[in-house]
């Protein structure tokens, strides 16, 4: 069964044998996203003998791909990821098997897939994906190896692993919310180095295979931080405290979270121009919200509420009004407080932000 | 005077430069310095480790001691 020849040079490692080429033959690990990160985990996961690999990714190869994701040609520009990945990694071991899915995973499929396998490796390239993976490896004591990039840096953590003391992270424990979508760049946005995923989703490959095998110390509870510009490395220790006040615990809350909302993606807020404002303000049912601090000036003519965006997370029972403008200086305060509302108040209330804020109220008033 | 050494990552890098030090006694006084200096830093969701260990409350800080803020990323 087992091709003592093909994996040789790593059966003569000490410390490694038939015995641990044996338990990669039995391992099953779950790739999530063949991009930067997926490819080189997918070639040395395959290559090494990994006996079934899971391939989940909805993505077609582009141009722009080529530059990092290197299971990949000028060929298959067009193609699915996990169709032509799966051609090249079994040319490559055809001892293994790979299955594809080709679907976006979602709170209805994510249970189904994760189930089937003993590990899964984190290359997705989107904070919806990344929340929606952690909650439902947490959920279902899956072992995650998180892999994420940013132009010369990489983060790599292993998750759901109880040290000593029993003690297991997660994803939520490292950064329990989501950013705001306009936080954080992808690599789309902000670029990446080619070699970066490389050696990024390699480290996550190795974890896995040191997981598997049980060779060596692994990033459990850790944080590794890579940086390739000053050639620095860290490993940070996550704290056990899970700070986030309404986690999916079960299976059954997850699946009815939506990750895109979650991460304030695919909701976005009504705003209201200088022009229109006076207008608005003025119809029936309407109250006007200042999230300003207390003391900024200049102050509005019109009646308003004034409660400062940090207070008013715990201040929604004061609004009893259904139609609400906020309001603050520029309208960068008053779009995030508008969102807060809207998480926070059900759907009868028609909640917007004043564009360019009472800065430019006063400016369009004296022109 | 309680000199820290400051690292920062991903955007954070190119809103404060990459190695900034600061005085502060205590973690919370060290961002409030920073966000008084670089207003950006208030809204963005970050981590914070003192010598290597990341924490989740108000630390007490020593002479010399180490200080990450981290961001999350998303790219893969």
């Amino acid at each position: 069964m087992l091709d003592k020849n093909r994996y040789d040079r790593q059966i003569k490692l000490r410390g490694f044998g038939i015995e641990a080429q044996q338990k990669l033959l039995s391992a099953h690990v779950l790739v999530i996203g063949a991009g930067g990160l997926g490819c080189p985990a997918l070639q040395y996961l395959a290559a090494s003998g990994v006996g079934t690999i899971g391939i989940a990714d909805d993505d077609k190869v582009s141009l722009s791909n080529l530059q990092r994701q290197v299971l990949y040609t000028a060929e298959d520009i067009g193609k699915l990821k996990t169709k032509v990945a799966c051609k090249r990694l079994s040319l490559m071991n055809p001892d293994i098997s790979i299955n594809i899915i080709s679907e976006k995973i979602t709170t209805k499929n994510a249970v189904a897939i994760i189930s089937d396998y003993d590990l899964i490796l984190d290359c997705s390239d989107n904070f919806p994906t990344r929340y929606l993976i952690d909650d439902a490896c947490r959920i279902l004591k899956k072992t995650l190896i998180f892999g994420a990039i940013y132009q010369y840096e990489g983060q790599v953590a292993v998750f759901n692993i109880p040290d000593k003391e029993g003690t297991t992270t997660s994803y939520r424990n490292l950064f329990p919310e989501p950013p705001r979508p306009d936080e954080v760049s992808d690599c789309n946005e902000a670029g990446v180095l080619g070699v970066l995923p490389g050696i990024i989703g390699t480290w996550q490959a190795t974890e896995a295979l040191k997981i598997i095998t049980g060779l060596g110390h692994t990033l459990a509870n850790k944080l590794m931080t890579i940086d390739l510009l000053d050639n620095q490395t860290a490993i940070y220790d996550i704290p056990a405290d899970l700070q986030h006040p309404n986690l999916p615990l079960t299976i059954e809350d997850f699946e009815l979270m939506n990750y895109e909302e979650h991460c304030g993606i695919g909701r976005t807020v009504n705003t209201i121009s200088s022009s229109e404002f006076s207008e608005l303000a003025k119809a029936p049912d309407t109250m006007i919200i200042d999230v300003r601090n207390l003391d900024e000036l200049p102050k509005i003519d019109l009646p308003y509420l004034a409660i400062p965006l940090s207070e008013l997370n715990g201040n929604f029972s004061k609004i009893q009004h259904k139609n609400i403008i906020v309001i603050c200086q520029s309208g960068k305060r008053s779009e995030i407080g508008a969102k807060l509302l809207q998480e926070n108040l059900g759907s009868e209330y028609t909640i917007s932000s004043l564009e360019g804020g009472i800065n430019q109220l006063k400016k369009s008033e004296n022109e | 005077m309680t000199n820290i050494k400051i690292i920062t990552f991903g955007r954070l890098k190119e809103i404060l430069g990459s190695d900034v030090e600061l005085q502060a006694e205590t973690t919370d006084e060290l961002l409030n310095k920073i966000i008084s200096d670089f207003p950006l830093m208030k809204d963005l969701k970050l981590r914070i480790a003192v010598n290597q260990k990341i924490i989740s409350d108000n630390t007490k800080l020593n002479n010399n001691d180490l200080v990450a803020l981290m961001p999350p990323y998303s790219g893969g």
